[in-house]
């Protein structure tokens, strides 16, 4: 499970890496943080299992590392023998064969094309905004009336490209299953929320438990803002909202001169 | 002459007596002066090069247009979004045309407590005065203040509390309400309009502007720096190399971007560049009002209420300012990222906006990382915290005084405050990061002045110690927070630096 885990990370890694290595690093790069990350469990089990050091959480320090490897913290009352040692020098060889299968499996979703990928942000997009701004309520419109994705598509469009990777990326780990899983105990995408289409509830609930968790503020932060570009921007908002910007090339209707000044200048004209 | 990206098609090598990083309030006005002295200049500036007809006044255009980061910047931990203009002009173009002058007591500190040289508040009313009619500074008339902004002066009245209309860089204002989306009537006085311009007519021999152009590094020789690396956005998505030559360098980019471009130039000599930042923090509160307000219609910030800030009271505070947006901008001052924020929207014509503009304490810090290249990381200490409660409860209390129905906090679990019964929800709601939601429009500090080298990053006249003829000049320098809107201070201040060095030109430029 934790080298599935670590996979999922990796492959995380990976989806943001190609996009950074593509524009002219060493692939070979990602390899050796792979490599790096097996090194880093292999090591963290082995002392785990000789006793060396302890596991941090959630069980107090008296818990030793052998206790936990063997019992897991379940009432197994497993203590170590020679066919203990034998187990785990088998399950330490397979770590890497975990981690090779959960990064297979992100990268399997890496081989998606690029328009495939695109298709699924864009659908993130879409339901993120869709919850946000339903239809009908105080302002009628909703974001799909408004074509809200399509506009923070063109954001994205235009922001620098690794701030766009950044948001990709952001955007994917907040579909996430392991995210909607921690935030409301279903093991679903959060794309895949709400099995009646026209309802947002669960979406908004997962919304909801977003913007009160410490860590992921500034991400949830930075969401709304970039979701909030693609609904408020338009001009049927404007309408709904009482707005009646802007209005250039013509000056303001509630334009207010104030007294005539005389020219402060020779030549310079008179406010009309 | 303004050279954009897509003039260039090749590789570009510039010599030049001064390059200058940045094209905003120092930027604009170093190049001037030191043209003015005779000096030829390079000026780089990372965004795009727009004059006013280029302004639609259309948020889903100017923003990407004139932001930095299309407007998506944010602290960490923390989460408050920071506005910098991205723009030849660089944050004048896009900010509210306020104009403070630095406060005494503030500009008492810098003396007193960083012994910065020159900056008494009778030096620096020289500076002031100079700057001023360049960018045609006056007073907000009386009949200029829309609902909004008589809401703010009506409540600080019934209250007793001191308060006065803003000063702004403006002429003949058409009161058109989105100065923070360029002004497209020219009347606002921003770099675009003046010291940019009259540069361009005046010295357009001596001045070269490069504009779609990214500074990558100071390169030096030894204590002295000998120009700038930059890459240029160029025709066809493709980028070009811009090296520049210089005697003498100016880091005018603002305080992330100098802070920055310092760093990835490994010139953090003494490990004090990006340290020291605050940003005004600036917690909106709206206030719900039974007629319509349409605070959009009129000058965004005309009217201001000092009673608890630096101006009247000679220590930190806030001062509470009348503000409005257009829509997008302003729903990221409400609650809620769930379907709550379009509720309360649907009452924007009825809604003041006031916001209490901080004076906090610098303890952010700039680093290298993170997706864009640089982080501003930033939290309010356990004083500014409090004073930001404060700041809210007397923004609250104001819009009550004015006849507010109810007013809500930017807390982003939804707060409505009823009367003043209610104004202890603010306190207990707190402004921790995951309590509340707050805009800043003013970075400054990271790269600290100060008399001595020691806790300081720059000297008196913003050369960088450790350095011959390297000198940072923006917000950037300012050894504490001002309390007031900065563009006044970093003009002046600009200038000082310019006759500064224009005075000891074979000093720092080693030669005539």
């Amino acid at each position: 499970m934790l080298g599935f885990l670590a996979g999922k990370a990796y492959h995380l890694l990976t989806v943001f890496g190609d996009r950074v290595f593509s524009r002219g690093a060493d692939r070979r790069g990602l390899l050796i943080v792979g490599l790096f990350i097996v090194a880093v469990f292999w090591a963290y089990s082995a002392l785990l299992f000789v006793n060396a050091i302890y596991f941090p959480w959630p069980l107090p320090r008296w818990f030793g590392g052998t206790d936990w490897m063997l019992n897991s913290g379940l009432p197994l009352g497993l203590t170590r023998s020679t066919a203990t040692d034998l187990a785990a020098l088998v399950i330490f060889a397979i770590y890497p064969l975990w981690f090779y299968l959960g990064t297979e499996l992100g990268v399997a979703g890496h081989r998606v094309t690029n328009a495939q990928r695109q298709r699924e942000r864009d659908r993130i997009i879409r339901d993120l905004a869709a919850t946000m701004f339903p239809r009908g309520g105080a302002i009628t419109p909703g974001a799909g009336d408004v074509d809200s994705s399509a506009v923070i598509e063109r954001l994205l469009g235009v922001i620098p490209p690794l701030f766009d990777d950044a948001l990709t990326v952001l955007l994917f780990a907040f579909d996430s299953r392991f995210l909607v899983l921690a935030f409301t105990g279903k093991w679903k995408r959060f794309v895949d929320l709400d099995a009646d289409e026209s309802s947002v509830w669960e979406k908004g609930r997962y919304l909801a438990a977003w913007q009160s968790n410490t860590y992921l503020l500034s991400v949830a932060e930075i969401l709304k803002t970039t979701v909030s570009y693609g609904y408020y921007t338009r001009p049927p908002v404007y309408v709904a909202v009482g707005y009646n910007g802007p209005m250039v090339p013509d000056l303001p209707s509630w334009y207010n001169p104030g007294p005539v000044p005389a020219p402060s200048s020779p030549g310079e004209e008179a406010i009309p | 002459m303004i050279v954009q990206g897509k003039d260039i098609a090749q590789s570009v090598l510039e010599r030049a007596d001064v390059c200058i990083v940045g094209s905003g309030a120092a930027g604009a006005i170093l190049a001037w002066e030191m043209a003015e002295m005779g000096r030829s200049v390079v000026l780089l500036e990372k965004g795009g090069y727009h004059p006013r007809n280029d302004f639609n006044q259309r948020e889903e255009d100017m923003i990407p247009m004139l932001y930095k980061n299309s407007g998506l910047q944010f602290t960490l931990p923390t989460g408050f979004a920071v506005a910098q203009g991205s723009c030849v002009g660089g944050s004048t173009v896009v900010n509210d045309a306020v104009c403070f002058r630095t406060p005494d007591a503030v500009l008492g500190w810098w003396t007193d407590q960083y012994k910065v040289d020159g900056v008494d508040p009778g030096t620096m009313k020289r500076y002031f005065e100079k700057v001023e009619p360049r960018i045609s500074v006056g007073v907000v008339q009386p009949f200029e203040l829309n609902r909004n902004n008589l809401i703010l002066k009506q409540g600080s009245e019934k209250l007793g509390w001191s308060g006065a209309p803003n000063s702004r860089n403006c002429k003949n204002c058409r009161q058109c309400g989105l100065c923070h989306l360029g002004c497209s009537y020219g009347t606002k006085q921003s770099m675009l309009e003046t010291y940019i311009p009259d540069t361009q007519s005046k010295h357009g021999d001596l001045v070269k502007i490069y504009a779609d152009t990214t500074a990558t590094s100071v390169t030096r020789s030894g204590s002295r720096a000998t120009g700038v690396i930059a890459t240029v956005a160029g025709t066809g998505d493709r980028t070009f190399s811009l090296s520049v030559k210089a005697k003498l360098v100016f880091v005018s980019a603002g305080t992330v971007a100098s802070s920055e471009l310092l760093l990835r130039s490994g010139l953090n000599i003494n490990g004090l560049v990006g340290k020291g930042v605050a940003i005004h923090p600036s917690p909106g509160v709206v206030g719900d009002f039974a007629e319509t307000v349409n605070g959009h219609e009129g000058i965004p910030m005309a009217y201001h209420c000092d009673e608890f800030s630096v101006v009247k009271t000679g220590k930190r505070g806030y001062m509470i300012e009348s503000i409005f947006l257009a829509p997008y901008q302003f729903s990221l001052s409400l609650p809620g990222f769930d379907y709550d924020v379009k509720q309360l929207m649907s009452r924007y014509n009825h809604y003041a906006l006031l916001g209490s503009l901080l004076h906090d304490e610098n303890v952010g810090t700039v680093r290298l990382g993170g997706p864009l290249g640089a982080v501003l990381e930033y939290g309010l200490t356990s004083a500014d915290a409090k004073l930001m409660i404060e700041g809210m409860k007397n923004s609250a209390r104001v819009l009550l005084a004015a006849g507010a129905t109810q007013v809500i906090t930017s807390h982003r679990k939804k707060t409505v405050i009823y009367s003043e019964d209610d104004l202890d929800l603010i306190e207990s709601r707190g402004v921790g990061p995951t309590e509340i939601n707050v805009a800043s429009a003013h970075p400054q500090g990271g790269n600290r002045m100060g008399g001595k080298p020691e806790g300081a990053v720059v000297d008196s006249y913003s050369k960088v110690y450790g350095f011959e003829n390297l000198f940072v000049c923006d917000a950037s320098v300012f050894p504490t927070s001002l309390g007031v809107n900065p563009q006044l201070t970093v003009m002046a201040l600009a200038t000082r630096a310019a006759e500064h060095v224009g005075e000891n030109w074979a000093k720092y430029a080693g030669g005539s």
